[in-house]
């Protein structure tokens, strides 16, 4: 805590002091881990992906999508120098991504965080690939969170029984207005389809607050081992580029049980349909910190989706008046989420520049009492007409 | 002052120049292409639709007193205390980006009167009035506090960002965009237009299939042409182009594009990418999704 305040009194000493966007080029460690290839082997853009078997699963993205948002992190040409260049650089697709990359062994065993997605030394960690569908969802209609108590009703695939309260009833433009649909806390988890496989190829990392949950990004020496999870991770910043990371007002137990010491979280929220996979959300992301390396990246990321075609997905709702497009088909959101020891702490993560991100040694957060979130999302009447809990 | 020597040429290259032909791009610096280009058919033709290039001149983005000149990371930059304005030398994408720390203000009032607002300041910059496709917004909104406290989910803050969509003889075209939000001040605090020239062949590849598939049996011919996965799947024609990811050459594409949706509740996923089509049919992919990928071993 000593050197959190030091640091942050130098960093404000040093921001007001240096002059903005000096030119000068910082080295950012990266690790990207990428799955097209769910159900065959040979799903590649230079066949157009016309071998993917999209009803079991293949997405023919992902893999570009990683590596865009190097190229736009690192972007340059002769003779411009670069705000950042490639540090340390681990990039991992397809049966390459192991489920126990994912998991801290410090916390149970199979695990390998620190040799791959969580490695020490790393800034940005970005995951593309699959999530778990409709996970929390349910057909009940509802007027207000305090009727959504029936935990036994499920869509999707998930498991009969696996939901569990708080539920909340959240408004989208698939309902009339003051209506919407109760859904609940539940397991999170990414999937891959790794050549090696021990956990089942499912990484379950969110959904409430408990011992199950053996994921846990960015501990370190800096953090300390408030997690449990020893101080052998480091990343900074987690993008989790898939379906279902979270669901709208789900968001602390959804994302926060896999904080350990990460600075913040970015994901895709689907509200209503799903995300898709396009090629240029990892690149836009990585741009603006080209940019502008004092730039927000809490606020790069909701901009990513801006930046995105409407053309890219489905309408939200019934009609595209409403919304929809820039990355999703339906309804869906750009959300990135803070949590730290101390309110101010979790607060200032919301203002963290890309340079501080990759710079910064004191700013790992301490513990996750408080957090903070912003969404931008792609229909109209979000959050008014359609609040996230009635 | 070799940089401020580039970014004077280049930036008297961008006011004097009105679209993206490779015929307006500097000669000076000589650019490294990002990757390379994957896609052959329809290069920039001889005859071209005028794109819209955004420059310091006409934003309205506050980059804050006293800026000076930067050419950094592939971009000619305005920077100042309160944010960068950049401009893409290949490519003509100019984006806008504030400082974290940037005082920062909000729109007040509607999203409809944001939404003209931003329309009007499009306009008045040069962006072509018969491309104009429409505008939208999208919506954001914050929230927090002591975790596990469900006024910590309530959203407060909300800001809207409007998009101006193009679109030639009623033909979307999917990646051109111009964006801002504005704040009650009329400032811009952050913006990003990217409406590069557009070659003729991809508006006639467009038309020719929009032609096709005003007729009950020209369209069903036209998806017999399609495979047997998309043929009933509903599709849209657009012109879709280089993202302005790209540096190489640019690439237009007339088409019919399918959002295939991925998975389904039987395999436990789900998701969705998008499939392009020309007027034969044929199956095509653009540059940025023929990105290369970036393999390291495995410790």
């Amino acid at each position: 805590m000593i050197n959190r305040h030091i640091g942050a009194v130098l960093l404000f000493a040093l921001t007001g002091l240096a002059p903005r966007d000096s030119g000068a080029t910082t080295a950012v460690n990266v690790v990207l881990e990428s799955v097209n290839n769910y159900a065959t082997t040979n799903c590649t853009p230079t066949n157009n992906c016309a071998t993917c078997n999209y009803a079991a699963g293949d997405l023919c993205n992902s893999n570009a999508n990683n590596a865009g948002f190097l190229t736009g992190l690192t972007t340059s040409f002769y003779p411009f120098p670069a705000s950042f260049s490639q540090g340390t650089l681990h990039s991992w697709q397809d049966g390459a991504v192991y489920d126990t990359d994912f998991y801290d062994y410090q916390l149970g065993t199979p695990a390998s965080d620190d040799m791959y997605f969580d490695r020490p030394g790393t800034h940005i960690s970005y995951f593309t690939g699959h999530g778990w569908s409709l996970a929390g969802y349910t057909p009940q209609t509802c007027t207000t969170s305090s009727t959504c108590t029936n935990t036994n009703t499920n869509i999707g695939s998930n498991p009969p029984g696996s939901l569990r309260l708080p539920g909340t009833c959240l408004a989208s433009p698939n309902y009339p207005v003051g209506t919407g649909q109760c859904v609940y806390t539940q397991d999170r988890k990414m999937i891959v389809n790794g050549s090696t496989v021990r956990r089942g190829n499912n990484v379950w990392y969110g959904g409430g607050f408990t011992s199950s949950y053996q994921v846990a990004f960015g501990e370190s020496s800096q953090s300390g081992t408030w997690r449990g999870a020893g101080t052998n991770g480091g990343t900074n910043l987690v993008v989790l580029d898939m379906s279902w990371p979270s669901i709208p007002a789900h968001e602390w137990d959804s994302l926060a049980p896999l904080l350990a010491g990460a600075h913040m979280v970015a994901v895709t929220q689907p509200v209503q349909g799903d995300q898709i996979n396009v090629s240029d959300r990892g690149f836009m992301f990585g741009l603006y910190a080209a940019i502008n390396p004092n730039g927000a990246v809490f606020q790069a990321w909701r901009d990513t989706l801006n930046s995105l075609s409407q053309y890219e997905g489905a309408m939200c709702g019934s009609s595209w008046s409403v919304g929809g497009g820039h990355g999703f088909w339906g309804c869906g959101c750009n959300l990135a989420m803070t949590a730290d020891l101390y309110n101010s702490w979790a607060q200032y993560h919301t203002t963290e520049t890309w340079q501080t991100l990759v710079t910064s040694t004191v700013w790992d957060a301490e513990g996750r009492n408080y957090y903070y979130w912003a969404a931008t999302c792609n229909y109209s009447g979000a959050f008014t007409t359609y609040p996230w809990a009635l | 002052m070799n940089s401020e020597f580039y970014f004077a040429i280049a930036f008297a290259t961008i006011i004097a120049g009105t679209g993206c032909d490779s015929s307006s791009k500097p000669a000076e610096p000589a650019p490294q292409p990002r990757e390379q280009q994957s896609l052959s058919s329809s290069e920039m033709a001889s005859s071209s639709i005028a794109g819209y290039a955004h420059t310091f001149d006409k934003s309205k983005f506050r980059v804050g007193r006293g800026p000076s000149d930067l050419s950094n990371s592939g971009f000619l930059k305005v920077v100042g205390p309160y944010g960068v304005f950049a401009v893409d030398p290949v490519n003509h994408h100019a984006a806008g980006v504030a400082n974290a720390d940037s005082p920062t203000g909000t729109f007040t009032r509607s999203a409809s009167d944001h939404e003209a607002r931003v329309l009007s300041y499009f306009a008045t910059a040069g962006v072509p009035s018969d491309q104009v496709g429409g505008v939208h917004s999208t919506v954001s909104a914050a929230g927090g506090g002591r975790g596990g406290d469900p006024d910590a989910t309530r959203a407060m803050s909300i800001q809207y960002t409007s998009i101006v969509g193009r679109a030639i003889k009623g033909i979307p075209v999917a990646e051109s965009h111009a964006w801002a939000r504005f704040d009650d001040n009329d400032d811009v605090v952050a913006e990003d237009v990217y409406w590069p020239e557009i070659p003729t062949d991809a508006l006639d590849e467009a038309l020719t299939i929009a032609d096709q598939l005003k007729d009950t049996a020209t369209a069903a011919g036209f998806r017999a042409k399609l495979p047997a996965e998309v043929a009933t799947a509903e599709g849209r024609v657009l012109i879709r182009h280089s993202s302005l990811a790209e540096h190489g050459s640019f690439v237009a594409r007339g088409c019919y594009d399918v959002l295939m949706r991925v998975g389904g509740e039987k395999a436990g996923v789900r998701s969705g990418y998008t499939r392009h089509f020309g007027p034969d049919g044929t199956e095509f992919r653009l540059p940025q999704e023929m990105r290369q990928d970036i393999r390291t071993p495995r410790p």
